[in-house]
């Protein structure tokens, strides 16, 4: 993404306003006032009250959280737990379109060539799709307090198209 | 503590441990297969690279809850001492490895590769090995390793059969 930056700031003004312009419909479908998000903190279990139609995506999606993410992005898990971001603060989860969220489990960070920056290892191998497809529903409600996005099977499974 | 049935290199084994527990260290502490290495335990060197059904995983990254029913492979599943693989001998013949800590991690690598692929170009072959790092630096002698293990592949030919 970093290099699309880059690009665009060679490219035409007139090119980059209607660019902006088109993606700021886009982003309007979001909520005019997104709830605050979650305190800083671990990210909780699904209670036993969680009786929902999709209570036990929750607990599985829980469960890959729990074993697979919280290690980096959850303080006092384990030695250097905590150095990622805080989940509450991811802005993919707060995306009305769940693609930015899968294409980040599945295929990671890469920081441009040469660079310092951010970095996060792909889980696409490591997670089966619906494990992605349960983490992704369980974040964007237990990380951003959302409601659910749609289709995400769908999402996951275009996402591998190469 | 919950027990899992993990299936390595062919055979099923019951194991007792959290969750959470990466499956490099289940393969290493609890069913003794020391081939993968803990290199990082951050997914960035490639050291504890094993199979997981049809594709290489990073073991330090992969908890043991998220396995499921899926097949493990690891280097000691490739060829013995005395009958090594198509990718051991390759790396053998290539005397590929200088300390060999990376190397199953690297071969395990290269066994996705061919299976996808069993004719790469050169250049296909550093693309995908690049995740996987030799801090000795014998990356040359490692990617001459997996182009001569394709070419046998390809002939058909037991690496080593009229080579030098």
């Amino acid at each position: 993404m970093q290099q699309v930056v880059e690009n665009l700031g060679q490219a035409d003004p007139r090119d980059v306003e209607a660019m902006a312009a088109w993606v700021h419909t886009y982003l309007r479908q979001a909520p005019a006032s997104a709830p605050r998000a979650r305190a800083a903190g671990p990210l909780p279990a699904p209670g036993e009250g969680d009786t929902g139609a999709d209570a036990s995506r929750m607990r599985a999606g829980y469960a890959v959280y729990r074993d697979a993410c919280a290690r980096c992005h959850e303080p006092g898990r384990g030695p250097g737990s905590g150095a990622a971001l805080p989940l509450q603060q991811a802005v993919a989860l707060y995306d009305p379109d769940p693609r930015s969220l899968v294409h980040l489990i599945r295929d990671g960070i890469e920081p441009p060539d040469g660079a310092p920056a951010r970095w996060m290892p792909g889980f696409a191998a490591i997670l089966s799709d619906g494990q992605t497809a349960d983490l992704a529903a369980y974040l964007r409600r237990y990380g951003a307090g959302q409601a659910p996005w749609e289709h995400l099977e769908d999402t996951v499974r275009k996402a591998k198209r190469p | 503590m919950s027990t899992y049935h993990l299936r390595v290199n062919g055979a099923t084994h019951a194991v007792d441990v959290d969750p959470d527990t990466p499956l490099l260290y289940v393969l290493r502490n609890e069913l003794q297969l020391n081939g993968a290495k803990f290199g990082c335990g951050l997914g960035q060197c490639g050291a504890c690279t094993v199979m997981l059904d049809d594709s290489a995983v990073l073991s330090c990254l992969a908890p043991v809850s998220t396995i499921g029913a899926r097949a493990v492979r690891t280097v000691e599943g490739l060829g013995a001492l005395d009958a090594p693989g198509v990718l051991q001998r390759a790396f053998i013949e290539e005397q590929a490895a200088q300390c060999g800590y990376c190397i199953a991690g690297m071969i395990m690598r290269a066994t996705e590769l061919l299976e996808h692929k069993p004719q790469p170009s050169d250049a296909e072959i550093r693309a995908h090995m690049m995740p996987n790092l030799c801090r000795c630096g014998t990356h040359m002698r490692i990617l001459r390793a997996v182009r001569r293990a394709a070419d046998a592949l390809h002939t058909g030919a037991r690496p080593g059969e009229g080579r030098p």
